[in-house]
């Protein structure tokens, strides 16, 4: 921090409007007691609708626009002592708005909703706001103009947790005629928590068989191949994006099913275990009314498209709504192809006005689930098992989520993702497998590509399903493993289009 | 605000130091002795064409005296008020009172150059730059409306009758902060001592106001990171100098206005001294470049060269091999023709459509990229990219206020410039359709969601198209290829077909072209270093621009064999012969110039040759291999005028000749049959000691040229090919062994040329009396033409007829237009035929 928690704190004081009737509280009173509160970082209340001004509350959140204009300040306790003002000390410091995190689970530390749902109507923010949260439509969410006393370096749409002082601030103005300033709320960061990986805590194989089982019950029937795909598009995510290809270590995947019902506790099961995750209802009307990718239209002011998600967000993508089709107009289109880029390229457009639109990288889970055949590009289609002779299998009555999200997020990890390798002779194996189904494909140009899509569709297979192995090595076996269930897929899918 | 250097220097008086600087500034713009610099003579050019701002060069002033310089970028408070103070004083003293009117007007000090450790970006624009001088640049992303404010009032108290006058400052005005005390923004009620006082607007003083909003441009932004922005103010002449969209370069002051205590923190803005637009490649304004004396001059003179029209076209895009008429047709298109608007409200298109179809890999898209930066104001789209709303008008509804609004489209932004379209055919039915109107009427009108307008946009079209199935098949009609409809292909008024042959010599020359470009460096770089981005920082703030004002622009590019092989317009003779090519900066010019100054009209000549072209293509039956691009209407009468208003502006005359209506004749030609007019490869006489001597011609073309044409109007040699070509279009239903001889490769056919060219002559002048078997022989041969030739109309000029009935004539035989004149109305009197005005009518 270059500026001191003391000059924070003035500063805070010094720009915080009192009520008339309540006296403000010294410096030196503030400051005895933010910094005993400090001692204990975990004892902070979590910023809430029901904060007190001037409290020290902790707000993790995701930063939705950074491109407000470094604001100027003279801190607090520049003129004390002399009644003029010492200009040379004017300071700059970094505001952004920042959101709570879109689909964060309660269960989760990062899940911060302060207050009851009925509540919601008396905290609304202001109108200039509305449009700032990714998944609120109305200004009921949790948001902050977030002051930093520091030369930080903001990206949108990142993860940070602040500890700070709430106050109320105007919001920075696209021109200055603007003059009916709406007072929002704002934090003034005494400390950025540094975000710290998960321990991986040794799993065993029986927390992956356990976990499996619980998957498969969010399918009707219970279906372990599908399960065993929702794991693995759970545990994907780009870990390298070589220039002009799409990047590596990603897996969306299509569920098909005949009947929403089969489904239905999709949802349910998948934020049990993870967080954050945001379904997607594809409707017709969404697709013209909402707007997908991040955009500032006239004000300087960046409105928050449904896109703007948290990194390693599951995006849940439901295309019952989009009944029988319809006529999708400009915007429609638009739309649809934001979100066609962002599951495949993992990119997210920022549109600004008469320039093209910026592409900041995602990391976004994508997960389809239908009645048909996507219209997004999804890497692997599993229809549902369509025959439900195998739902014998029991679901444990007491299944233990918290070792199933201490796996999860040990394997999705960073560091278990950078372990991944491929060891030379499993990389001439699939080499000599490939050519053998090149030359056994026949001639036709149909099988030739299909042999190519099938390599490279099992090989992202391969890649996830060896990262949710403790060693993440692509051994023989997991390769064998991947083929196994590509194929099973891939008779389903065959059953599918026969039966259809 | 931060006002502490004045503070320090508080034993003396602030306004005797003001003064003291104000000496010091005037000195400075007074100094007519540097070579670098003469601001009086800038002055007195301001005072001309009655600007308010006086661009200085900060690094003239640096050479001065660096502490000036270095106050102005530091303390810009102190110094910027004495400098607009000099300004005035030396206003006042060189200012010619019948001349110039300067009451009322305030005078500012604009400055460019180099700004070093002053120059940002919105990013790093810190608090330790409150108070100094700033350049920074960035998009235009925002413009709030033009309020006036006041800065002084003047009241009246009807009691007392005096006038009490106060001034108003607030944060968006440069001054000391001693003449900043005592100032309010309350307009007083009374004088002081209750008596109320009443406003007088009328002698109160207002200026100009707005405020806009740059953002960062994009390509400078770190990765990952949001563009950031930041609010300018600008004043009295800057005002509405910029739009929505532009990127700028910008000089001012960054101040912080008001706040500090309290919730509101601090608005800091910039102060605006200097708005530079930037090129307008984006589509941005019509930023027209100044015009030395010396650059019209270079014009002037250039203009006198015969070959202008071939010098100019061939500097186009030299990266381009071949492709001559097109580049042809774009010099027309950017010259444009002349528009005109009648009395009753008819307005007839001056701007030249062109659209290109063609094979994929044969440079449209290119020559669309050139048009785009030549241009001064460009707008590309392409089909796929833009709809038709898109590229009209929208009406929108305001997301604030709920209101419903226009959003003008890009051929609406485009007013007065070039639309280019790329990837016409992929444009979608209904979208082109909604361009129709444009293309003609010139206008768009709206009539929806209770907005009803018609909106100008008088642009010019020039899109390219691939052939239907991608490759142009040129066993099928042109109408297969192009797919689109006629109603759209008579917009256009030049269709060019580019296919992309496979012929070895041409083949051999383009990938030479071709490998030549990339064989090219640029300066300074090494073999296998990366090429120089053009992205670099403008440092210099302003400094193209100014240059291009203050030096010369160079006529010629260094010709350099590896960019310019496919250029062939050369000047000088025999050893001293040299390729030529303009550089673009002086293309732009002399374009700008041409295009604004040069309003050319219609001769009769070239009149007389507009219609007999118009009226030969369209009753021509063609022979069985030619196809019309396009179709044939009234439109390519008003093409031809087009394009040879267009020529003729080239030639920067005020007269549009007949050799204008040949050129023009000459592209539309090609562009409809793609007939290329013969190489004059032909022999000439030339008389030395007496003997005539035979000359191959073929190499001395230019010089003969030169020679033959530079005395102005249209030479015979040219008269001739032209009645040859019309004949030969006659000719073309009947092809065979009764064809007139023409342009022969021998020197035989020359001298029966002219023999024809005497005896049509003396035919002229006799126009007496005709003998009896001349009679009977052009009966007879009169029959001949009305069964063969005219069909069962039976009508036709006597102008045409003339060259039909001399058709495979012998030169002693041939009729002149008197003594067919004569015979015709020997027949009319006969009732063989009906002859009125020139018009024969058969019975």
């Amino acid at each position: 921090m270059s500026a001191t928690l003391h000059s924070i704190l003035s500063t805070a004081l010094a720009e915080h409007d009192f009520p008339q009737n309540v006296l403000p509280p010294t410096i030196d009173e503030l400051h005895s007691r933010i910094s005993a509160q400090l001692q204990d970082e975990d004892a902070i209340l979590p910023y809430s609708h029901d904060s007190r001004q001037m409290a020290l509350v902790s707000f993790r959140c995701m930063l939705q626009d950074t491109g407000y204009p470094t604001e100027v300040y003279l801190p607090g306790d520049a003129n004390s002592g002399s009644p003029e003002t010492d200009w040379t000390r004017l300071r700059e410091r970094v505001t952004a708005w920042a959101v709570e995190i879109p689909g964060a689970q309660d269960w989760s530390s990062d899940g911060q909703r302060g207050l009851a749902k009925e509540d919601v109507t008396s905290h609304i923010l202001s109108s200039r706001v509305r449009d700032k949260s990714p998944i609120a439509e109305h200004g009921d969410y949790l948001g902050a103009l977030i002051k930093i006393y520091d030369d930080a370096s903001l990206k949108p749409a990142t993860i940070h947790h602040f500890i700070g002082i709430l106050s109320a601030s105007p919001l920075p103005t696209a021109l200055a005629e603007d003059e009916n300033d709406t007072m929002v709320p704002s934090i003034h960061v005494v400390r950025i928590v540094p975000s710290v990986d998960p321990l991986i805590s040794e799993t065993s194989e029986d927390t992956r068989d356990a976990l499996l089982t619980y998957l498969s019950s969010a399918f009707q029937p219970p279906d372990r191949l599908a399960a065993i795909f929702l794991l693995l598009a759970l545990l994907s995510g780009p870990t390298a994006r070589p220039p002009g290809m799409e990047p590596l270590g990603t897996l969306c995947v299509n569920f098909i099913r005949s009947h929403p019902a089969s489904t239905a506790k999709l949802a349910t099961v998948i934020s049990s275990v993870w967080s954050p995750v945001v379904s997607l209802n594809l409707s017709i009307s969404m697709l013209h009314s909402s707007t997908f990718s991040p955009a500032a239209t006239e004000s300087s002011s960046l409105a928050a498209g449904k896109l703007q998600l948290a990194p390693r967000t599951v995006l849940v993508v439901n295309e019952d709504d989009m009944g029988q089709g319809g006529e999708l107009n400009e915007k429609a289109l638009h739309n649809m192809k934001a979100l066609a880029v962002c599951l495949s390229e993992q990119v997210v457009h920022y549109e600004y006005p008469y320039i093209d639109p910026l592409r900041m990288d995602c990391s976004i889970k994508g997960i389809i689930v239908g009645e048909g055949k996507s219209l997004l590009p999804a890497d692997v289609t599993v229809p549902l098992n369509l025959d439900d002779a195998s739902s014998t299998s029991v679901t444990d009555p007491s299944p233990d989520l918290e070792t199933f999200r201490q796996y999860l997020a040990a394997h999705s990890s960073a560091s278990q993702t950078s372990k991944f390798n491929m060891p030379d002779e499993v990389a001439q194996m699939v080499q000599d497998e490939f050519v053998r189904d090149r030359r056994d494909a026949g001639t036709a140009a149909d099988d030739w590509t299909r042999a190519e899509a099938n390599l490279k569709r099992r090989m992202r297979i391969a890649r996830v399903l060896a990262v949710s192995y403790p060693g993440a090595k692509l051994t023989k076996a997991i390769w064998a493993e991947a083929v196994a269930i590509d194929v099973a897929v891939q008779r389903r899918l065959t059953q599918y289009k026969a039966s259809s | 605000m931060a006002e502490f250097s004045t503070q320090d220097a508080a034993p003396i008086l602030a306004d005797d130091l003001m003064r003291d600087r104000a000496r010091q500034f005037v000195e400075f713009l007074d100094d007519e002795t540097q070579t670098n610099y003469n601001y009086r003579e800038a002055i007195r050019r301001m005072l001309d064409i009655e600007q308010v701002r006086l661009i200085v060069n900060l690094d003239d002033l640096r050479d001065y005296d660096r502490t000036y310089a270095d106050g102005i970028l530091l303390e810009p408070m102190a110094y910027l008020p004495a400098f607009d103070a000099a300004l005035l004083q030396l206003v006042q003293a060189i200012h010619d009172p019948i001349k110039h009117r300067i009451a009322g007007n305030e005078y500012y000090v604009g400055l460019r150059g180099s700004f070093g450790q002053q120059h940002c970006n919105p990013r790093t624009l810190r608090s330790h730059q409150i108070g100094k001088m700033v350049s920074l640049e960035g998009i235009v992303t925002r413009c709030s409306l033009v309020r006036p404010k006041m800065l002084k009032s003047i009241h009246y108290a009807p009691k007392t009758q005096k006038f009490h006058s106060r001034s108003y400052h607030d944060a968006t005005i440069i001054a000391p902060s001693s003449t900043l005390t005592g100032s309010t923004t309350v307009i007083p009620q009374d004088d002081g001592e209750g008596n109320p006082l009443l406003m007088e607007y009328g002698l109160s003083t207002f200026r100009d106001h707005q405020t806009i909003n740059i953002q960062e441009m994009p390509e400078r932004a770190p990765a990952g990171q949001l563009p950031r922005g930041v609010e300018v103010v600008l004043a009295d002449d800057l005002v509405d100098c910029c739009k929505p969209g532009d990127r700028i370069q910008m000089v001012g002051v960054f101040k912080s206005s008001g706040g500090g205590q309290g919730a509101r923190g601090f608005s800091t803005s910039i102060i605006a001294n200097n708005v530079i637009l930037l090129s307008s490649k984006q589509g941005g304004g019509i930023a027209q470049s100044p015009l030395t004396d010396t650059d019209i001059r270079n014009i002037n003179k250039l203009s006198k060269r015969r070959n202008i029209f071939n010098l100019l076209s061939q500097s186009l895009a030299p990266s381009i091999y071949g492709s001559d008429h097109i580049k042809q047709a774009i010099l027309l298109l950017l010259l444009g023709g002349e528009e005109k608007n009648l009395k009753n409200g008819a307005h007839i298109r001056g701007d030249i459509n062109v659209l290109m179809v063609g094979d994929p890999s044969t440079a449209k898209s290119q020559m669309l990229r050139f048009v785009l930066n030549t241009a001064p104001l460009a707008i590309a789209t392409t089909g796929r990219g833009s709809s038709g709303v898109g590229l009209t008008a929208a009406v929108t509804t305001d997301k604030d206020t709920g209101e419903r609004r226009l959003e003008a489209g890009a051929m609406v932004l485009a007013d007065r410039g070039v639309v280019c379209i790329d990837e016409f055919d992929k444009m979608s039915e209904v979208d082109r359709v909604a361009i129709h109107e444009v293309m003609e009427q010139q206008t768009v009108t709206i009539a929806k969601a209770g907005i009803h307008t018609s909106l100008n946009a008088r642009c010019s079209v020039i899109a390219a198209a691939n052939p239907i199935y991608g490759q142009y098949d040129v066993h099928k009609d042109p109408h297969r290829n192009i797919a689109l409809p006629d109603s759209l292909l008579s917009r256009f008024d030049l269709l060019f077909v580019v296919t992309d042959d496979t012929d070895e010599q041409r083949d051999r020359a383009i990938s030479e072209h071709v490998l030549r470009m990339h064989r090219y460096l640029q300066p300074g770089v090494e073999e296998g270093q990366p090429p120089v981005e053009n992205l670099v920082q403008h440092l210099d703030v302003g400094g193209e621009e100014a240059e291009s004002r203050t030096t010369e622009t160079p006529v010629f590019e260094k010709f350099n064999p590896l960019l310019h092989g496919g250029v062939t317009t050369s000047s000088g003779r025999g050893a001293n012969k040299k390729k030529e090519v303009l550089s673009i900066a002086f293309v732009k010019k002399y374009i700008q110039y041409a295009k604004n100054r040069c309003h050319p009209v219609l001769t009769k000549a070239a009149a007389d040759w507009i219609v007999s072209v118009y009226s030969g293509l369209r009753n021509d039956d063609l022979a069985g291999n030619q196809k019309k691009t396009s179709p044939l209407t009234a439109r390519t009468l008003e093409t031809l005028i087009r394009l040879s208003t267009a020529h003729a502006k080239a030639r920067l005359s005020t007269n549009v000749d007949e050799r204008d209506a040949i050129a023009a004749e000459e592209i539309l030609r090609f562009a409809l049959f793609k007939e290329v007019v013969r190489p004059e490869r032909r022999k000439k006489r030339k008389l030395v000691n007496g003997q005539s001597i035979e000359v191959d011609a073929d190499e001395e073309e230019e010089d003969v040229e030169e020679e033959g044409e530079e005395e102005g109007g249209v030479s015979d040699e040219q008269r001739r090919r032209a009645q040859e070509k019309s004949r030969r279009l006659e000719g073309d239903g009947q092809p065979g062994p009764s064809r007139q001889p023409v342009q022969g490769d021998d020197a035989e056919d020359d001298v029966d040329m002219d023999g024809a060219e005497a005896a049509l002559a003396q035919d002229e002048l006799s126009t007496t009396d005709i003998s009896a078997e001349r009679l009977d022989m052009f009966q007879s041969r009169l029959d001949h033409v009305f069964t063969t030739s005219l069909g069962a109309d039976g009508i036709v000029e006597m102008t045409e007829l003339v060259p039909m009935i001399n058709e495979g004539l012998t030169n002693e035989d041939m009729f002149g237009t008197g003594e067919a004149r004569v015979a015709l109305e020997k027949m009319g009197e006969r009732n063989m035929i009906m002859f009125s005005e020139g018009t024969v009518y058969k019975l």
